[in-house]
Parts: structure tokens; sequence; C-alpha cells
């Protein structure tokens, strides 16, 4: 089931700012290999999940998966064919903002190279472009 | 034993966004030197020297001899890089003073040795929950890296700080963390495709006479 908040206090929010790099969730900091943002944006719960489903099948479901990024931002969406007005339209979904910098995955358990492929796998379900890292040094791949 | 690596250093007259912008511009990395009983000082160092430094070293806390120009050789171990969150340039660089008759605090990385027999015959997952340990020495002393055997783990060991045989005259400031453990292979079940229900609202809306009141 997709990520999604269990209690909220407010249904809705506002669009919020997005600029700059990230300055939280920036190292590696539970596993080995880690899938960090190069662009900002909306990630849905729907693509977390998808990528959450190419990483553990691409592992074999061996080895240790975190998952950095969590959607607590709900986004609402007004029905087709809706006249201007009526106030603000439904939650359709939940999103995690992301900035450049920030870490989305994180493996460890497995080797390097079933760790690159599976997050390029997993990058390929998001809207972002990305990088690879690793604890001890940077690849500068780009996905 | 951690190697003593040579660092060249300038002291920075000048503080401030501005002329820490110029010091960036130049290809040097801002730092600064700090130890007990002694004011700190702003420096600037190389960052071609830095990166070359730092590529050599297993971690960060390095030990280094730092050059100042115009004073006498320092001895100090990196206590913080700071790096960029994108592209990892190096920002900034603290140094810790240090005395060569003193113990220090230091942190070191762990790596474990071998494969452990659960994983190796049982499928199951070695799992570090430590990355780094604080332990106390003198800096000729100071290990680069602290490795530990894992080869006779089964599923369920575990290896706590004070398990771990360290070099003569270093202490671990910590005991009782554990560092590695064998966790039993997991099936992750795939989760039951349920409706996605709404989040709760802590804060109901108050009924609508309520509100006229």
């Amino acid at each position: 089931m997709p990520l999604m908040p269990k209690r909220v206090k407010y249904r809705k929010t506002q669009r919020g700012s997005r600029t700059g790099v990230a300055s939280r969730n920036v190292t590696i900091d539970f596993g080995a290999y880690a899938l960090q943002t190069l662009e900002r944006a909306w990630i849905t719960n729907t693509q977390i999940e998808a990528a959450r489903v190419a990483l553990t099948r691409n592992m074999k479901r061996k080895g240790k998966l975190w998952i950095r990024v969590f959607p607590d931002k709900s986004v609402t969406a007004r029905p087709p064919e809706t006249r201007m007005g009526k106030g603000k339209g439904q939650p359709e979904y939940w999103v995690a903002v992301v900035r450049p910098g920030n870490i989305l995955f994180e493996l460890d358990g497995i080797s390097e190279t079933v760790a690159r492929e599976s997050l390029r796998l997993a990058a390929t379900k998001l809207p972002i472009r990305t990088k690879f890292l690793t604890r001890h040094r940077v690849a500068p791949a780009a996905a | 034993m951690a190697k003593q690596v040579k660092l060249a250093a300038q002291i920075r007259s000048e503080v401030g966004r501005n002329a820490v912008k110029k010091v960036k511009s130049q290809g040097s990395v801002p730092a600064v030197i700090y130890a007990h009983n002694q004011a700190p000082v702003s420096l600037q160092v190389k960052a071609r020297d830095l990166e070359t430094l730092l590529s050599h070293a297993v971690g960060e806390h390095v030990l280094v001899d730092l050059e100042i120009a115009g004073e006498p050789n320092r001895l100090a171990i990196i206590q913080e890089v700071q790096h960029h969150p994108v592209t990892q340039a190096l920002l900034h660089v603290d140094f810790h003073g240090v005395s060569a008759n003193e113990k220090i605090e230091a942190i070191v990385p762990v790596e474990p040795v071998g494969e452990s027999v659960g994983v190796k015959s049982f499928g199951g997952l070695l799992e570090q929950l430590v990355r780094e340990i604080t332990i106390k020495c003198l800096p000729q002393d100071l290990p680069e890296i602290v490795k530990v055997d894992v080869s006779a783990l089964k599923i369920g060991d575990s290896v706590h700080i004070k398990d771990v045989v360290l070099p003569e005259g270093v202490v671990c400031v910590d005991s009782d963390v554990t560092i590695f453990m064998v966790a039993e292979p997991t099936v992750a079940a795939e989760a039951p495709a349920a409706a996605a229900a709404a989040p709760e609202v802590i804060k109901e809306k108050k009924p609508a006479a309520e509100e006229k009141k």
C-alpha cells in the first residue's frame, strides 16, 4: 500500500516553497549505498511505492532497505468539468517534497553491483534525475 | 597506526561571508583550528591538497601536521569536514589542535573482516549498527581503522564494542554498544493491496451550529 500519514492535523495544505538545496536528510546515515536527488520535485506516494517494489524485486528480498522520504503533503484536485469557485478541491494524493541533495533510499547487506542496478531500476520510477552514492566515495553516475 | 599527514595552511585574517567567497574563488577552503587554552585561529588550506589528503584516508578524522605559514607547525585532528550536499565540494574544515603527549578522543571507522558463518551458510544478514566508534588514546597510537573479525558469527550473534580487540594504548569510550549483528533471513511479505483510506484528521471540524455561537 502506498505510504501516507495515519493522522493529520489538517487535510489540505498550501503548496509551500521548494527553493534551494536540501539541508537535512543529505548524508548516508544507515546503509552503505544510497540514491540522492539532483533535482527538486513532489514525489508521489505511488512513485515511492513503485521504486520500492523495483528495488526489493531486484535485490531478491536480500539486504536491507531504508526509505528516507515520507509523503506527508496532500495535493488536492478539482473534479473534471467543474466550474471555477466553490472552494478548494478534495485531497487526491500525497507527495514528499524533495530538493537537490536529499537521500531517497539507502541499501545495505548486498554487493555494490546489485545495489547499483537496483537503485538504477528504482530511479526509472521517479520523475527526477538521481545519483548513486556509496558511503566512502561519491560516484559520478547519474540515472 | 594512523599516519601524520603534512598539510600546508595560511592564516586567514578576514572572516565573514564575502571574505570566504574570495577564499573559495582562489581554490582554497576556509578552515579553523581550535584547542583547549588557546584562542581559535581562522585558516585557509588549498582545496586540492585537502581533497588528496581525504581521498587517501579511510575516514575523515585524520591526524595532520599543519604547516601554518609564519607559525610553528601544529598537530591537529580533522574534527569536521563540511561538504556541499549535491556537489560534495569541500565547504569548511575544523581542525582540533592536539598535544603529542596528551590523550585525545577521536572517531575512527569500524570495518568487518571475513564472512560470517550465519551469512555464508544460513543466508543471514550482517547488520552494521555502528559505523564509527569514539576512542581515547595518544595521537601516535591513533589507529586509522578498527577491523573486527565477524567470521565466527552465527545467526542471532552480535559483537559489542567491549568485545573488540583494540591496539595497545587505545581505549573505547562507549562499551555497551552493539556494532555488528547477524539477523535472520527475512522474507518480506508483499503488502496487502488494501484500499487507501483517508488519514484521520486530529482536529475535527466543529458542527455548524456551534460555529454560529
